[in-house]
């Protein structure tokens, strides 16, 4: 059973909300309880995966959609000297929609079709994440429908005391993941993963590895100094789950990212 | 004149129509994500996102610039997306009415996985817990200022998130995406 106290220390900690005191509060309580370590490191991830869920874009006509609401002659949006440019692009524009409905329509069916895809394709190549501590450029993952080969997940984090970078790779069902780390300080980094992944292969250029975990849905690297790990997994057809790594510094978790992992059955159909 | 917000809307209730068009072109994504997240359905999203700028468009001289511009647009859409779900609720209590629209594969403007996880999880949330969460997590406000959009004092901001976080959580862990 945790207290409500500390659940509301949990919360006020994640939004960098409670005084010095109070994080020694939680942190002691943390280092006591292990239900609450548990819960702190849940509700941390599940909050991530919420602010890592970017913004979507709203329908390409929703702007011209209230423009034209609010203005319905709307000249002032592309005004134009007609002695010097012509009628101009927007007037034309206008003239068709005042005169011809049916091809103005169709005009504005044509061109939403054409944004979907210049965005579509856009985001094939760069996805950036909205909010996040770690930035990272993503391409080809699973919802991009063109993740087959390559780089599907890569990133870096800077924190007080640690920082490096990841890089997720995919050759078909096997994922290679390669992780850089310079730590003054220990850190615990931590691959939480589900049991349609398996590890198949670790290594590492590490001057001082102090001690690795591997369990079937687990990898834990304890780390410090300047050091390079490679990690390969391979996944069955069945995955539909991201490698959740996650960071620790001084018994806390400091990070959480949701690594792309890519579906073997959706390869297969795309 | 520099364009912040404030600016935009001053200059706009001085009759410069084109510096409303800028705060539209500003707020779009935000209000419509906002409201996407609350009703979960692109179509009703864009509504909302529609009739809160026509209401702030038609409202603007009750603006007071002393205020940030964004909070106050914010609870203009606010009350729009309660005003909707509100009527739906009430839509379902009559037996004559037709089902709500269940949102089809193209209302779903996320077809990864986490959005799909997201949305089951925010399907579980009371619309008070869904909008505190939404403007904490999605917009990045902060406590007093979402206080200020919904008309409740800080401390009560602060239960409706901490118990939506807990709801969130319980459902990203039941869906096996938090472990």
């Amino acid at each position: 059973m945790i207290s409500p106290k500390y659940i509301e220390l949990m919360n006020q900690e994640l939004d960098g909300a409670n005084s010095p005191e109070q994080t020694r509060d939680l942190e002691k309580y943390l280092r006591d309880n292990e239900e609450a370590q548990t819960y702190y490191r849940e509700l941390a991830m599940a909050l991530n995966v919420f602010e890592e869920a970017a913004m979507v874009d709203p329908p390409a006509e929703l702007f011209e959609g209230i423009v034209a609401r609010l203005h319905p002659d709307a000249d002032f949006l592309h005004q134009t000297d007609p002695a010097r440019n012509g009628p101009g692009l927007w007037a034309a524009c206008r003239n068709l929609v005042r005169f011809r409905p049916v091809p103005a329509f169709a005009l504005t069916f044509a061109a939403g079709i054409a944004c979907g895809l210049l965005l579509y394709a856009g985001s094939s190549w760069l996805d950036l994440r909205h909010g996040a501590e770690l930035s990272g450029q993503v391409s080809g993952t699973a919802n991009h429908r063109s993740w087959n080969q390559g780089v599907v997940d890569e990133g870096e984090w800077h924190l007080a005391g640690s920082e490096g970078i990841y890089r997720v790779h995919q050759d078909g069902r096997t994922l290679r993941l390669h992780l850089e780390i310079m730590a003054t300080r220990p850190v615990v980094v931590r691959f939480n993963h589900d049991a349609h992944l398996s590890l198949q292969h670790f290594s590492n250029d590490s001057p001082s590895p102090s001690g690795l975990t591997v369990s079937d849905t687990l990898v834990e690297v304890n780390h410090q100094g300047t050091g390079s790990y490679d990690l390969e997994f391979l996944q069955d057809a069945k995955n539909r789950s991201p490698i959740m790594m996650s960071i620790h510094a001084e018994g806390r978790l400091v990070h959480t990212k949701s690594l792309n992992a890519s579906n073997a059955e959706q390869e297969i159909a795309h | 004149m520099a364009n912040t917000d404030i600016h935009l809307a001053i200059q706009f209730q001085n009759g410069d129509r084109k510096a409303f068009t800028m705060l539209v072109a500003r707020y779009e994504k935000p209000i419509f994500n906002t409201a996407y997240r609350m009703v979960r359905n692109a179509e009703d999203a864009a509504d909302i996102t529609q009739i809160a700028f026509v209401k702030a468009f038609e409202k603007i001289h009750t603006f007071n610039p002393s205020f940030k511009f964004f909070n106050w647009l914010y609870k203009i859409a606010v009350n729009e997306t309660i005003n909707l779900i509100n009527r739906r609720k009430r839509r379902r209590e009559f037996e004559y009415d037709p089902p709500a629209r269940i949102a089809s594969p193209e209302d779903d403007l996320e077809l990864n996985e986490m959005g799909s996880y997201l949305h089951k999880a925010l399907d579980a949330m009371n619309h008070e817990q869904r909008i505190v969460i939404v403007l904490k997590h999605l917009l990045l406000l902060p406590y007093a200022e979402i206080a200020e959009i919904l008309d409740i004092p800080e401390k009560t901001v602060k239960s409706r998130l901490f118990s939506a976080r807990h709801v969130l959580r319980k459902e990203l862990i039941k869906q096996g995406y938090v472990r």
